[in-house]
């Protein structure tokens, strides 16, 4: 035989019912509620049990034998990265290690994209905002400004990605209060008005994309984002013509927490705006599921730049579309603190000058 | 006649030499609040105003107003203390314990100087050292203020005031400066949300509940000691002919 407990929302010890006063009273904090109160409470915290449900369906077609044979797929005997391109591409470097490789004859078959990006920003471009990288950024490292700037590799690369599409049904509780005081007599007297919060609605995404590449570095591609999904036409193996493309190497089962992590946030920040009028609010639950969501194979236009400085290797990243820029170059500390001295100094030298100045006029008394 | 051209000139420089040289008394510590190091200071410190302008700073503490309301007491103290003949101007810095009262008494100069002054200057000026029982430094602090009001500062020692508040304005623009300069390199970092790929406007919300559970109520006295009153109006007088200005307040 089952027992039927009820929780006090305050302190979360059992509650009594009080026949007299007909509330629910807790024994530990002390406070009264009206039974109707929990019954709403109960029937909240029951409804969102279970509901989490982070799948998403994922559009997984095949290469047709035709475009199997436009299509090269292969393995890079030096690094293992899963690479492809077009059928008239005999010998290529690999995009990820730049050893050189000739295509085997034989190709294991892969995701076939549903979509393609092409690249509008074309190699001189790519190599000019390389080097004017360098020139504006005031914190950047000696090694970088002295000498030549030497390309080690640039490769015009379609990086594979799954695009995850859904609606994401959210069943959130919030804790909030409300304060209001007066005066009482010598005594000023504080109320703070405790609310149990319920917001559950839906949320739409599209197209949310996420690198489906192992080698290629996460940081690295969702510093360029994002891609204008407009401009992307069919897949059709021709439009690898001139340039390197990655196997998605992910599966989308791989690549949902990532998905997941991103839809999360933004789902907890778009209800938590939707809550208004309290003077705190603190997120008590949060599930989400997700209706209709699918995962879309595309390939995005990526310009990828290596130089090596001391040897190591630095990555720069341009996003072919839009021309968006990201690297993982280091940012000089010496030069941080010199340009804020040297800023600092001379604000503050302006600023005695100034009141020095205005003192004299006897603007300043 | 030489001879007495001589001493007659020579007694003008001891007179002169004399009268600059003049010391009053400054600190009436009756109430016996303050060091000995601390009433010498203060001495010094109204000194060098009178010194310089010829204005008269007199700091008094008393454990016994006599029955009198503070304006009274403070301008009874005051003619009595000094001479209103030999030094028409100046002002009285009063402090009496037993009534927790604080009031400043000024006659000649020192009512113009009151009456140009915002009526909770003096409030700003002594009252939080005063709750908090520094005496002493509410009493340097009268001196300034006072110092301030007669001798303006030179453009230089303005700046000098100033200057570390513009140093430290300076560093916060120059670090606000440098971070901008950081945050556009070492650019590769994950996106935290996905707003860009939330369709526009699609946002349903089908449960909307605000539901009230308790209330919690905090009673919390308040303390009319510690806060005392932001300094009266101006209010005037006479004694024995000499007029008398002032204002104070509460500790």
């Amino acid at each position: 035989m089952s027992t039927l407990t009820y929780k006090c929302p305050s302190c979360g010890a059992p509650l009594n019912y009080d026949g007299r006063q007909q509330e629910m009273t807790c024994g530990s904090c002390g406070n009264t509620f009206d039974p109707e109160t929990i019954r709403a409470v109960n029937e909240i915290q029951q409804k969102d049990e279970g509901f989490e449900d982070l799948r998403w369906e994922t559009k997984e077609e095949e290469f047709s034998q035709q475009e199997l044979n436009e299509t090269r797929t292969y393995s890079c005997s030096s690094c293992g990265a899963q690479l492809f391109t077009d059928e008239t591409t005999v010998a290529t470097e690999c995009a990820f290690c730049g050893s050189p490789s000739v295509i085997p004859a034989q190709f294991a078959p892969g995701t076939r994209p549903e979509k393609i990006i092409p690249f509008l920003i074309e190699k001189e471009q790519a190599e000019k905002m390389f080097r004017d990288y360098f020139k504006q950024r005031k914190l950047i490292p000696n090694i970088f400004q002295k000498g030549t700037l030497q390309i080690e590799e640039i490769r015009k690369l379609y990086a594979p990605f799954w695009l995850f599409n859904g609606v994401a049904d959210a069943r959130m509780t919030y804790r909030g209060t409300t304060v209001s005081s007066h005066r009482s007599g010598q005594y000023m007297v504080r109320t703070t008005r405790h609310f149990l919060i319920r917001r559950a609605g839906t949320l739409d995404f599209k197209d949310l994309p996420v690198d489906a590449s192992e080698r290629l570095d996460n940081k690295i591609t969702e510093s360029i984002e994002p891609f204008r999904n407009a401009d992307a036409v069919d897949f059709i193996p021709q439009t690898l013509s001139g340039a390197q493309a990655h196997r998605a190497d992910l599966s989308p089962q791989q690549c949902e927490e990532r998905a997941n992590t991103r839809v999360r946030v933004s789902t907890d920040e778009a209800f938590r705006r939707t809550v208004g009028g309290y003077v705190s609010v603190v997120p008590e639950s949060s599930n989400i599921r997700i209706e209709g969501g699918s995962a879309e194979p595309v390939l995005y236009p990526v310009w990828l730049i290596t130089t090596r400085k001391q040897d190591k290797l630095y990555t720069f990243a341009i996003n072919g579309q839009t021309g968006d820029v990201t690297t993982d170059v280091p940012w000089s500390r010496a030069k941080f603190f010199g340009r804020m001295l040297s800023m600092g100094l001379g604000v503050a030298a302006a600023g005695l000058l100034a009141v020095y100045l205005l003192s004299s006029m006897g603007v300043i008394r | 006649m030489k001879r007495f051209l001589l001493i007659a000139s020579l007694a003008f420089l001891v007179l002169t030499a004399a009268a600059q040289a003049e010391t009053l008394r400054h600190v009436s510590d009756l109430a016996g609040k303050l060091s000995a190091g601390e009433a010498s200071q203060l001495e010094q410190q109204a000194q060098e105003v009178y010194d310089k302008t010829g204005f008269d700073i007199i700091l008094h503490t008393t454990n016994d107003s006599q029955g009198k309301g503070p304006m009274d007491y403070s301008f009874d103290y005051y003619h009595a203390f000094r001479d209103a003949g030999r030094y028409p101007d100046g002002a009285l810095f009063a402090i009496m314990f037993d009534t927790r009262d604080y009031y400043e008494a000024a006659r000649g100069r020192g009512i113009a100087l009151l009456t140009h002054r915002e009526s909770n200057d003096l409030a700003n000026v002594v009252q939080g050292k005063l709750s908090d029982g520094d005496y002493y430094g509410a009493m340097r602090d009268y001196v300034r203020y006072v110092r301030r009001l007669l001798i303006p500062p030179t453009p230089m020692e303005r700046t000098m005031e100033l200057a570390p508040f513009i140093g430290v304005g300076g560093l916060v623009v120059g670090l606000v400066y440098a971070l901008i300069l950081k945050s556009k390199l070492n650019t590769a970092k994950f996106k935290r949300e996905a707003g860009q790929y939330i369709v526009p406007n699609s946002l349903n919300l089908t449960d909307s509940q605000d539901i009230y559970l308790y209330q919690t109520v905090t009673r919390t006295k308040i303390q009319t000691s510690s806060g005392g009153s932001r300094g009266g109006g101006f209010s005037s007088g006479s004694r024995g002919g000499t007029s008398y200005g002032g204002r104070g307040g509460k500790f």
